[in-house]
C-alpha cells in the first residue's frame, strides 16, 4: 500500500517543477525514511507507525536492500555498452543541425516540389523524416523545423493550422525513425537488441511519414486554398558555380550510395546472400545493376551543366549517404549501434566541414549539448534506479502487476490499459521518465499476457530446431517496444501538454496562436492513432524487416 | 558585545561547546563518548572493522583536541578586535577534515557510531566557513569548479567520438586482415569517457538549468517563487538523494579499492577509479546544490547579482541557427 502512496507522492513532487531526476530520487529517500528500518536500526528512533522497530513486520523493509544501489548504478548504467550509443547519437544530431543541412534541404525540396499544391508541406514532412533518421532528438528537430519551415509556409499563405501541424508532427518523427535515442533507451530497458528495435521501427516510422504525406495530398484536393503552390518566381534557381572536382566527387558518391542500396536490396530479396557477399561481389555483378549504373552515367552526362540537378544532388546526397551508412551497417550486423553512432558522429563532422560550418563555436555547441543531454538522461536514470529500488522494496510493483493481470479482456484489455497509461503519462512527463519507470514494470507483464494469448503467441512464435513452433519473448517485446514508441510520439503531440507543441509555440511567429497549433495538430494525432492501431492489429509491419535481416 | 553579533565568532563558540557534547555512541553498551574519549581502534573493533592497527597509533584521533584550542584562540582574537581570518579558516576546516579522515579510515560503519554532537559540530564548522568567506564567494568558487569540470567533459565527448571511431576501424580492419587490432583498453576507455561525461557533467548541467523539469504547473510562478521551489528542492530532494547514494555506495567502492579491482576482460583497465567517480559526482552535486541554494537565497533576499538562474533571463535551450536563410 505504501508503494502506491509513493507513486502518488512522486507525481505530486514531480509537478512541483524541481528537476525530475532529483525529484524521483528525493521521493525515494523520503519513503526510505518512512518505510524502512533505517531510522530504527541506525539512529535508534522508534517510528510511531511501526512500533515494533527493527522487528520485521509487514510494514518496514530492510534498508540493507539499498546496498544493491551501487551495483545498479555501476552494473546497469555505467558498464553498459549499448547506452554508450546515446552520446554518440546526440553528438551526431547536434553536429548535423549545425552543419546547415536542414536549411539546404528545405531550399532544394521547395524548388523541387513547390510547383505542386501542398508541395512545400510534403517537403517539410520528407525533411522531417530525413532529419529524424539522422538525429532522434525530438525538441531539437521541432525547433529547427519551426524556425526554418514555419515562416516560409506562412509567407506563401499556408493555413496556420496545417502549417503548424505539419511542422510539429514531422519534427517528432525522430522518436520512431531509427536511429533514435528513444529506441536505444527503450531497447536497453525492455531487454531487446537495439539493432532489432531499429529494424522493427523502420517500416512503422516511414509508414507514419507516408500517412502524413497522404493527408497533405488529401487536403490539397479538398481544401486547395490551405496549401497553395509556390509562385513561379519563388522557384528560380541561381546557376551555381560547381567545380568539376565537386561534380566528379558527387558522381562517385552517388555510385557508392547506389551500390550500397542495391546490395542491401539484393541481400534482402535473396535470403541466402548476405549483405557482405552482395557487397564483396565484383561490381556490377547483375544485369539490372549494370543497367542502372549506365543509367546513372547517362543522367550525369545529360545534366552535366544543369544547375538544379547539381543543387539537388549536392544537397541530398551527403546526408542521405550518411543515413544509409549508419542504418545499413546496423541493419546488416556490420556494426553495433554504438559503433554506427561513433561513425555517424564523425560523418556529421565531415559533413559540417564540407559545408564550411565546422567552426570552433559550432563544435563547442555540439559538445555542450552532448554533455547536457547525456547527463540529463542518465542522471534521471540514476534517480529512477533509486526510485524503482525503493518502490520494489515497498512491494509497489506487486500491487501494480496484480492489478494489470486481473484486468478484464485478456491481452486486449492489458494492451488497451497499458497504452492508455503511457499515453496519459505522456501528457505530463518526458519519454525518458516513462521509459525508466513505467516500462520496466509493464515489460514482464506484457510477456506473460501475450504468451497466454493463443492468437498473439502464435504470431510471435518461431520454429525451433525440432520443427515445432514456440513462443519467442524477444519478438513479442520487440513489437511491444515499437508500439510504446509510437504511442509516446502521439502523446507528445496531444494538447494541452504535448511537448512538441510547447517547443513549437516557443519559436513560432507571434501571429500564430496557440489555438491554431491545437487545431492544426488534431488530424495528425488521428493519423498517429491510426498508425498505432495498424501496428497493433498487424504485428507483421514490425516483424517483417527483422525477420528478413535474420 | 560585538563578538556575539558576528556569525563567525558565534560559530567558534558553538564549536567549543559542541566539543564537549557526546560525539560517539557505542551501540551495544549505553555509554556515549565525547570527543575527549574518542578512540578510533576501540570503536573499529566494536564494529568489526580493520582500521588503525595497534602497531600504528592513530594520530588523527588526538588531532580533534586542536578544534577547541583554535576556536578559543579565534574568539580571543575577535574579542581583541584583531582580524583572524586564517585562524578562523583553519578552525572551520578542522572538523571537516576530521570527518574525511574518519571516513577514509573506517568507512560506512563509523557513521552509525557518530552521535548528534559530531554532526552539529560539522554544521557549526560549515557556518563558520560561510561566514568567513562570504556565502556568494563560496557559490562562485563551486560554480567555477563545476564549469571547469564541465568544460573538460566537453572535450571528453569529442575524444570519446574519436576513440569510438578508432574502435570501429581497428575491429573492421582486424577481421579483414585476420589480426587482432582492437583492444579492450580502448573499448573500456570509450565506456569510461561516457561515464565521466554524465557523472561529472551533472553539476554543470544543474548549474545551467538543463536538467529536465516538469513545469507545466509552476510555469506561471514569479521568478522568486521558482527560486523558493529550488531552495526546497535542493535541501529536501537533491542533497538527501546524494547523501543516501553516498552512504550506500561507500562500502561497495571501498571493497573495490581494497582489492584494487581491475576489469575482468583481458587487458582491461583499472575499475576502482571509475567507481570512485560515483562518489565524486555525488559530492560535486551536493556542492552544486549548496551553491544554487546560496544563490537562490540571495536572490530571494533581493541581493543584486546573486547569479541565481532565476535572476537571469531564462536561457533559451534551443539550437541557434546562425543565419536564417530566406528560403526560396
Amino acid at each position: 500500500m505504501l508503494g502506491l502512496w509513493m507513486f502518488a507522492a512522486a507525481v505530486v513532487i514531480l509537478l512541483m517543477g524541481y528537476p525530475v531526476a532529483f525529484s524521483l530520487g528525493g521521493t525515494a529517500v523520503l519513503f526510505t525514511l518512512i518505510g524502512s528500518d533505517l531510522l530504527p536500526t541506525i539512529f535508534g528512533i522508534t517510528l510511531p507507525w511501526a512500533p515494533e522497530g527493527v522487528v520485521m513486520g509487514e510494514r518496514l523493509f530492510r534498508v540493507a536492500r539499498l546496498n544493491a544501489l551501487p551495483q545498479g548504478i555501476f552494473g546497469s548504467i555505467m558498464d553498459n555498452y549499448t547506452l554508450v550509443a546515446v552520446p554518440f547519437f546526440v553528438f551526431m544530431g547536434v553536429m548535423l543541425e549545425k552543419s546547415g543541412l536542414a536549411e539546404e534541404l528545405l531550399e532544394t525540396m521547395g524548388i523541387l516540389f513547390g510547383r505542386l499544391r501542398g508541395g512545400l508541406a510534403i517537403s517539410v514532412v520528407t525533411i522531417g523524416a530525413l532529419l529524424a533518421a539522422s538525429t532522434g532528438v525530438v525538441g531539437a528537430s521541432v525547433v529547427t523545423m519551426g524556425v526554418l519551415a514555419l515562416p516560409v509556409m506562412l509567407k506563401y499563405n499556408y493555413d496556420k493550422g496545417i502549417a503548424t501541424g505539419v511542422v510539429a508532427s514531422s519534427g517528432t518523427l525522430g522518436q520512431i525513425i531509427p536511429p533514435s535515442i528513444v529506441l536505444v533507451i527503450l531497447g536497453d530497458q525492455i531487454g531487446v537488441s537495439v539493432g532489432d528495435l531499429f529494424l522493427g521501427s523502420f517500416i512503422p516510422g516511414f509508414m507514419l511519414a507516408g500517412l502524413f504525406i497522404l493527408w497533405v495530398i488529401f487536403v490539397a484536393f479538398t481544401k486547395p486554398d490551405d496549401v497553395p503552390a509556390l509562385p513561379e518566381d519563388a522557384r528560380k534557381v541561381e546557376p551555381a558555380n560547381v567545380s568539376i572536382f565537386v561534380k566528379i566527387a558527387l558522381m562517385i558518391l552517388s555510385f557508392a550510395l547506389f551500390y550500397l542500396i542495391a546490395s542491401a536490396i539484393v541481400s534482402l530479396i535473396l535470403p541466402t546472400v548476405t549483405f557482405f557477399e552482395a557487397n564483396q561481389a565484383v561490381l556490377p555483378n547483375t544485369l539490372h545493376e549494370f543497367i542502372a549504373v549506365i543509367g546513372l552515367l547517362v543522367l550525369y552526362v545529360r545534366y552535366w551543366n544543369a544547375p538544379l540537378f547539381f543543387k539537388v544532388v549536392s544537397n541530398l546526397l551527403p546526408p542521405f549517404f550518411l543515413i544509409i551508412v549508419v542504418l545499413a551497417t546496423i541493419f546488416f550486423g556490420i556494426a553495433t549501434p554504438t559503433e554506427a553512432g561513433a561513425m555517424g558522429a564523425v560523418g556529421a563532422m565531415i559533413l559540417a566541414a564540407i559545408n564550411r560550418r565546422l567552426s570552433l563555436e559550432n563544435l563547442n555547441e555540439a559538445m555542450d549539448q552532448t554533455v547536457r543531454l547525456t547527463s540529463m538522461v542518465f542522471v534521471i536514470l540514476i534517480g529512477a534506479t533509486v526510485f524503482t529500488l525503493v518502490f520494489r522494496a515497498l512491494g509497489g510493483d506487486r500491487v501494480i502487476t496484480n492489478f494489470l493481470l486481473d484486468l478484464p479482456g485478456g491481452s486486449a484489455g492489458f494492451l488497451f490499459f497499458s497504452m492508455l497509461i503511457i499515453f496519459l503519462l505522456g501528457f505530463f512527463i518526458d519519454f525518458i521518465q516513462i521509459t525508466f519507470i513505467v516500462v520496466p514494470i509493464l515489460t514482464p507483464i506484457a510477456v506473460q499476457v501475450i504468451g497466454a494469448d493463443p492468437r498473439l503467441s502464435q504470431i510471435f512464435s518461431v520454429v525451433g530446431t525440432s520443427g515445432t513452433p514456440f513462443f519467442n519473448e524477444q519478438l513479442a517485446l520487440l513489437w511491444f517496444g515499437v508500439i510504446i514508441a509510437m504511442n509516446l510520439q502521439a502523446s507528445f503531440l496531444t494538447p494541452p501538454f504535448g511537448f512538441a507543441l510547447f517547443y513549437l509555440k516557443g519559436v513560432a511567429p507571434p501571429s500564430v496562436q496557440t489555438t491554431d497549433i491545437y487545431r492544426g495538430i488534431i488530424p495528425f494525432i488521428a493519423i498517429q492513432l491510426v498508425a498505432l492501431l495498424l501496428i497493433i492489429f498487424f504485428p507483421q509491419i514490425v516483424l517483417w524487416l527483422p525477420a528478413m535481416a535474420r | 558585545m560585538h563578538i556575539f553579533r558576528r556569525v563567525d565568532s558565534l560559530a567558534a563558540i558553538l564549536l567549543i561547546i559542541l566539543f564537549f557534547t557526546p560525539w560517539l555512541r557505542v551501540v551495544d553498551g549505553e555509554s556515549v563518548n565525547t570527543a575527549w574519549g574518542i578512540n578510533v581502534p576501540d570503536v573499529a573493533v566494536t564494529f568489526g572493522e580493520v582500521a588503525g592497527t595497534p602497531e600504528r597509533p592513530v594520530i588523527d584521533a588526538y588531532l580533534v583536541i586542536l578544534i577547541p584550542i583554535f576556536a578559543l584562540l579565534f574568539v580571543i582574537q575577535t574579542f581583541r578586535n584583531v582580524e583572524a581570518r586564517g585562524l578562523g579558516l583553519v578552525t572551520a576546516l578542522l572538523p571537516l577534515g576530521f570527518l574525511l579522515l574518519l571516513w577514509l579510515r573506517v568507512g560506512q560503519d563509523y557513521f552509525a557510531a557518530l552521535y548528534v554532537g559530531f554532526w552539529l559540530s560539522q554544521l557549526a564548522a560549515l557556518l563558520m566557513l560561510f561566514a568567513l568567506v562570504g556565502d556568494l564567494a563560496i557559490a562562485r568558487a563551486i560554480d567555477t569548479v563545476s564549469t571547469t569540470v564541465g568544460k573538460v567533459m566537453f572535450w571528453t565527448s569529442l575524444v570519446m567520438v574519436l576513440i569510438g571511431v578508432y574502435n570501429v576501424i581497428t575491429r573492421y580492419l582486424g577481421t579483414r586482415i585476420g589480426i587482432q587490432l582492437s583492444s579492450n583498453v580502448y573499448l573500456e576507455l570509450q565506456t569510461y569517457a561516457y561515464n565521466l561525461i554524465f557523472l561529472l557533467g551533472a553539476p554543470y548541467v544543474l548549474m545551467k538549468n538543463s536538467h529536465v523539469r516538469i513545469d507545466i504547473l509552476t510555469d506561471r510562478l514569479s521568478h522568486k517563487g521558482k527560486a523558493i521551489i529550488d531552495i526546497f528542492g535542493a535541501v529536501l530532494l537533491l542533497v538527501p538523494l546524494c547523501l543516501l547514494s553516498i552512504y550506500f555506495s561507500q562500502s561497495y567502492i571501498a571493497t573495490s579499492f581494497r582489492q584494487l579491482e581491475t576489469s575482468p576482460n583481458p587487458g582491461g583497465l583499472l575499475r576502482y577509479p571509475i567507481k570512485f567517480i560515483i562518489i565524486v559526482a555525488f559530492v560535486m552535486l551536493i556542492l552544486q546544490g549548496v551553491s544554487e541554494t546560496i544563490k537562490n537565497l540571495a536572490f530571494v533576499r533581493g541581493v543584486p547579482n546573486s547569479g541565481s538562474m532565476h535572476e537571469l533571463p531564462p536561457e533559451v535551450n534551443e539550437p541557434k541557427i546562425t543565419e536564417q536563410t530566406e528560403v526560396i
